[in-house]
């Protein structure tokens, strides 16, 4: 017998398993799956992975979880813009909703430069959260490790691997929802010098925690994510200066402390596809959200990259299970073939999506995602 | 006067913004009529706007060009107040994110170029309740009125937008397209909306179209 865990090592590893790996990204889906509150699955630790349980089973299981099957709440309090969430903002049933604003200004970069980032984050979050103590932030950051901890270890006790422990966003991408992405994106043409400088602190930064929490937590793979930091938002020019420099440092960072680098590309990254083909060869894990032409990156990263995706949002909770099979199975014909390919959801499995038509995605990796 | 016509234009689409609000500037002091300048100006944000469609240019760069058109409008607007001047507007569009939805860089980007093609914009922000767009369609009279979301949760919340424009009256005079990053043939259907708009380009197409106007 095959272990899940053995099924996607091969496929990182860019090897041929014995079936194309499941790897939805469910998080928020097995609220409603297992019919909890969305403040239960945000916040209450023992209710998110009895919901997280129910599902795994209701389902017939999958090949590895992506975000560990811990609440997402507390990890979001420690995200730096401000996130309205249910059962505190908001009415305990909705999903939590980011407000975007700028809560950085213009004096920050010059700050960030004089302190450093980490030092920056302290007082930057006092802002967000008036209420926190000088010990919140390190108090935080210890819970989300340890829930981390516990929840990949559990799983994986059962040789299903998790693959995130430590989480990162590109700095441009992390800076820009501090600043908003309009106020980002004028200095980007205002002040293109302080903001390169500053990226590059930012950068150095992000990683070490990241892989401070990776180390403190488990997890096959340190996650990067670029949101709006592809051609679909910046010309090429600026994703070299702003965005790429980042990455590249980043991912070696990632890979020298012993994990793969999981980038999760939303928005269309059609046109950045080739500098993705200088990374590193079989340490990269690329997941696309369904608007990167993933077929084309196939063929742009078969033998160099692991790609994952890209089952999306519209299709699962507006199509049919026909439909639904049917687009499994054109991502199983166009990207299985050599390996390296690990079926799962455009970003995070929709949470509204129908139950019968991720029962048919679950069912066409498993039976048609043979090799044989 | 073609000269420096010519010079703003360029100047808007080579985003120099320094540039830009000291020629509207200059060309107001020097009497000149604000009608002509906002000519100006529009045709450097269409001709960014045509090379965004071409590939040539990308979203930041259009963000700014807008952003440049805004502040030049800061200068524009008391001067066309005095000269009494009423720009024609091509049709009143009244535009926002849906109930529940916090999205709104492409809805932006979508009035940008509305905006810039010559149509009088009512931007109502995010999180608008269907109520709020019937109230505003009404008060000013809409010709068309423009969905945003990028939920799939929102998809509701447009249907029930839909239905409270037919509940009030307003479904046969004005016409109503969606858009946003999940919306599709299918979710046009499945909403009841007349119009669905893959990117701002084809917004500006659809709006009109739908106005019937060239
Ligand atoms: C940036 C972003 C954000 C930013 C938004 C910032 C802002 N001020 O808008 C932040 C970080 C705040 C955010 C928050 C969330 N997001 Co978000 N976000 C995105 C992202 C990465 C890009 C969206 C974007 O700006 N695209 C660029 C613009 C230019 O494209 P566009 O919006 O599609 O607009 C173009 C066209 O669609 C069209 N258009 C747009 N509107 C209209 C209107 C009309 C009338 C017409 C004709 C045309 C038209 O013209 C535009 C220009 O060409 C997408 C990923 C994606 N693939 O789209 C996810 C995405 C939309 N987000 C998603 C989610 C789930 C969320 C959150 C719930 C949190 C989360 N789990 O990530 C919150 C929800 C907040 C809320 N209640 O709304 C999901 C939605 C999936 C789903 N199941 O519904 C997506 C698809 C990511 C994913 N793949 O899962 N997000």
């Amino acid at each position: 017998m095959v272990t899940p865990k053995e099924r996607v090592l091969k496929a990182l590893n860019l090897e041929t398993p014995d079936r194309v790996p499941l790897v939805p990204q469910l998080q928020q889906f097995a609220a409603r799956y297992a019919g909890i509150t969305m403040e239960e699955h945000l916040f209450d630790t023992e209710k998110c992975a009895g919901a997280f349980d129910v599902t795994w089973r209701g389902l017939g299981g999958w090949d590895a979880w992506v975000m560990a099957p811990r609440p997402e709440g507390f990890v979001n309090d420690l995200r730096p813009i401000p996130i309205a969430q249910p059962g505190r903002e908001l009415p305990p049933d909705v999903m939590y909703q980011v407000h975007e604003k700028p809560i950085m200004t213009v004096d920050d970069y010059e700050r960030i430069l004089d302190v450093g980032y980490k030092a920056f984050l302290r007082d930057y979050f006092f802002r967000l959260h008036p209420d926190w103590q000088s010990t919140t932030l390190h108090e935080r950051a210890v819970l989300i490790r340890d829930l981390q901890k516990a929840a990949i270890a559990k799983y994986e006790a059962q040789n299903v691997p998790t693959l995130v422990g430590g989480i990162a966003e590109t700095p441009f991408d992390e800076i820009s929802q501090m600043r908003s992405f309009e106020e980002f994106t004028f200095d980007l043409f205002r002040r293109p010098d302080l903001v390169e400088r500053v990226l590059r602190v930012v950068t150095k930064d992000i990683t070490d925690t990241a892989l401070r929490m990776a180390k403190g937590a488990g997890g096959l793979a340190v996650w990067i994510a670029g949101l709006r930091s592809s051609c679909a938002f910046v010309s090429p020019a600026q994703f070299e200066r702003f965005v790429w420099p980042s990455i590249q440092y980043m991912v070696e960072h990632i890979i020298d402390a012993g994990f793969y680098a999981y980038l999760h590309l939303d928005q269309d990254w059609t046109k950045n596809l080739p500098y993705l083909r200088s990374l590193p060869r079989g340490k990269c894990l690329v997941h696309f959200d369904g608007w990167t032409d993933i077929f084309k990156a196939k063929e742009v990263l078969r033998d160099h990259m692991c790609i994952m995706g890209d089952v999306g949002p519209t299709l699962l909770t507006l199509g049919s299970p026909d439909e639904v099979s049917q687009y499994c199975r054109k991502l199983i014909d166009g990207l299985a073939p050599g390996g390296g390919f690990l079926l799962g959801s455009g970003c995070e499995l929709a949470p509204d999506a129908k139950r019968e038509n991720v029962e048919a995605m679950f069912e066409t990796c498993r039976e048609y995602g043979a090799y044989s | 006067m073609a000269d420096t016509s010519e010079q703003l234009t360029r100047a808007i689409l080579e985003l120099r913004e320094e540039e830009v609000l000291q020629l509207v500037r200059q060309r107001l002091a020097a009497g000149e009529a604000p009608l002509e300048i906002i000519a100006a100006l529009r045709q450097g944000v269409a001709e960014v706007g045509q090379k965004f469609e071409k590939g040539e240019y990308f979203l930041t760069e259009l963000i700014m060009a807008g952003k440049i058109f805004k502040e030049a409008m800061v200068d524009l607007e008391p001067a066309l107040e005095r000269s009494r001047q009423q720009s024609q507007a091509l049709g009143t569009v009244v535009i926002g994110t849906v109930k529940g939805d916090l999205h709104d860089i492409g809805k932006n980007i979508v009035i940008i170029m509305l905006r810039s093609a010559g149509f009088l914009v009512h931007d109502l922000g995010i999180d608008v309740p269907p109520q709020t767009f019937v109230n505003k369609v009404r008060e000013v009279n809409a010709d068309l009125l423009g969905l945003s979301g990028l939920l799939t949760v929102s998809f509701n919340p447009m249907k029930e937008t839909v239905a409270a424009m037919h509940a009030a009256g307003l479904r046969e005079r004005c016409r109503i397209m969606i858009g946003g990053g999940p919306t599709d043939e299918r979710v046009r259907a499945y909403t009841g909306a007349d119009y669905v708009g893959q990117d701002a380009g084809q917004a500006v197409r659809l709006a009109k179209a739908a106005l019937g106007v060239a």
